[in-house]
């Protein structure tokens, strides 16, 4: 068991925060919503936040998936030729520190209120974090390492497979940690931007802050937040999993 | 080597003539230790010799073979200055990775966990790299070179990062694979006793531009034990080579 020292802060910030919300939600009713009326949303219909909730994950997941596999490609691209190299990651840098977000709007206007938009957005905020990441891990093979190798004349694609793929997988991790929160925000903001047409959290708090719903509004968020940390989570185990020779 | 001449561009544009001039044989199966001020192409002529870089003139033969051609035999082994041991591997999987590329024209696998027992890593096979210390990374290095049998070996200043008595204990299994194997050895160092204790011969170089200034012979007898070490003969090679190195500093204008 963990000492009191450990845990008693986070409780007690915890509590501090509760107080708060209430205090708020006492004097600015149009912007907060008691917390037990949160709850009393959230185990009143849980099915009702499962099913939207799965539909945002697999929207987010599958834009995620899309992305990586796509960035991760033109990593490799990217790491092996020089020309394309100086081409494509000045055009990344801009691109990951330019809030794609921005677009959804065009997004579901020339895609519909489908599935289309969301994972497109979502697979557009992850391509370049990955990018970068992955462009930067298949470099990081150090330079004495790479001489033993072309010493016994191994091939690119033996250097690539041996030395290369495994040297960039802590920034493989690094990415996936931005990049898995990063997908939900995708996800949500694609939806918050189809204007109630369809499933989703983004969705459901669209909805119901039309109608004036706060505590289902709050509801939907703290949902995102906790799916948001469970993802987190999961890539930070997966990251001890495989990384256990890597220090940090 | 023939006339061997290698240039850097600078980023004026103006170029570094890293070796000129360099006429150099070395006999198949003997030590040879290169010894030089920093700077005066030691590391860009192993690069050449294993066919990494082009030369800019002059020729280079392996073994009757161009550098590329002998790289893609898998004739040489390379043991940098630092380890250059794959984080994620453990000894064992270092040492063996070497053989795992360019498989067509690998040498077999020798009984490298025989190997490494017998450079005392018995007991660290299947630690990873990053549980060693720095002499035993090293040690793991050299086995990984050893192990691919090649007919060229050649070593970067393998044990500078290392203190003396790890030095002198590496030096010591380094002799005895040697023996056993007897690859050509091209072997760089900046320790002048390290380069008597294991060479046939040394070639001492000097910088501006890389050249070799001076080929000795130490017609010592091996083993090279204790008595030998502390032997006048010996002395006498180390005074020497000294000297001569003194002349190679002084052109290079470094402060020693
Ligand atoms: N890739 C490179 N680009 C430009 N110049 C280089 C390059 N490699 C080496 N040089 C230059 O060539 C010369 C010889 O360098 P080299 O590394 O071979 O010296 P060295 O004898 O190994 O020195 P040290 O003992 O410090 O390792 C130096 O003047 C260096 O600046
Ligand atoms: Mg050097």
């Amino acid at each position: 068991m963990l000492r009191p020292a450990y845990w008693l802060p986070f409780v007690l910030l915890l509590v501090v925060l509760g107080l708060g919300w209430e205090l708020g939600a006492r004097h600015v009713p149009y912007l907060f919503a008691p917390l037990g009326d949160i709850a009393g949303v959230l185990t009143g219909d849980p099915g009702y936040f499962v099913s939207n909730t799965l539909v945002t994950l697999s929207e987010a997941l599958v834009g995620l998936g899309i992305g990586f596999v796509a960035a991760f490609a033109l990593a490799v691209v990217v790491s092996e030729v020089g020309v394309v190299r100086r081409a494509v990651m000045p055009v990344a840098v801009v691109l990951s520190v330019t809030p794609l977000v921005a677009i959804a709007p065009l997004l579901v206007v020339a895609l519909g209120f489908g599935m289309a938009p969301k994972v497109v957005l979502t697979a557009l905020v992850c391509f370049f974090p990955i990018l970068i990441n992955v462009a930067a891990g298949l470099r990081a093979v150090p330079g004495p390492v790479l001489q033993v190798y072309r010493t016994v004349a191994a091939s690119r694609l033996e250097v690539l497979r041996h030395l290369r793929v495994p040297a960039s997988l802590p920034y493989v991790f690094a990415s996936l940690r931005i990049v898995f929160p990063l997908s939900l925000i995708g996800a949500v903001v694609a939806e918050l931007s189809a204007a109630g047409s369809a499933d989703g959290l983004g969705s459901v708090i669209q909805v119901a802050s039309s109608q004036n719903r706060l505590a289902t509004v709050w509801a939907a968020i703290f949902v995102l937040a906790a799916l948001g940390s469970l993802l987190f989570w999961l890539v930070t185990l997966a990251e001890r999993r495989v990384l256990h020779w890597h220090e940090s | 080597m023939h006339g061997v001449r290698r240039l850097y561009q600078q980023a004026d544009l103006t170029d570094t003539i890293a070796l000129d001039g360099i006429d150099l044989t070395i006999e198949p199966g003997t030590f040879v230790s290169i010894i030089g001020p920093s700077g005066c192409g030691k590391s860009t002529l192993l690069r050449l010799i294993s066919g990494q870089e082009p030369t800019d003139a002059g020729r280079i033969t392996v073994c009757g073979l161009t550098p590329t051609e002998a790289a893609e035999a898998k004739a040489f082994g390379f043991v940098p200055q630092s380890p250059a041991l794959l984080p994620w591997l453990s000894v064992l999987g270092n040492v063996t990775l070497p053989h795992k590329v360019n498989r067509r024209h690998d040498r077999g696998l020798p009984d490298l966990e025989g190997m490494l027992r017998e450079v005392g890593l018995g007991e660290s096979i299947h630690k990873l790299p990053a549980e060693l210390s720095g002499g035993m990374k090293q040690r793991t290095a050299i086995v990984r070179a050893f192990g691919l049998r090649p007919d060229v070996l050649l070593l970067d200043e393998p044990f500078g990062a290392l203190d003396e008595f790890t030095r002198e204990a590496l030096q010591e299994q380094l002799l005895q694979l040697w023996e056993q194997t007897r690859a050509t050895v091209v072997f760089v160092t900046h320790s002048i006793a390290e380069a008597v204790r294991l060479s046939d011969r040394v070639v001492v170089m000097a910088p501006r531009p890389g050249r070799v200034t001076d080929v000795i012979d130490i017609d010592l007898p091996r083993p090279r034990h204790q008595e030998v070490i502390t032997s006048p003969e010996f002395h006498a090679f180390e005074l020497t080579l000294r000297e001569r190195l003194r002349d190679a500093f002084s052109g290079s204008g470094l402060q020693r």
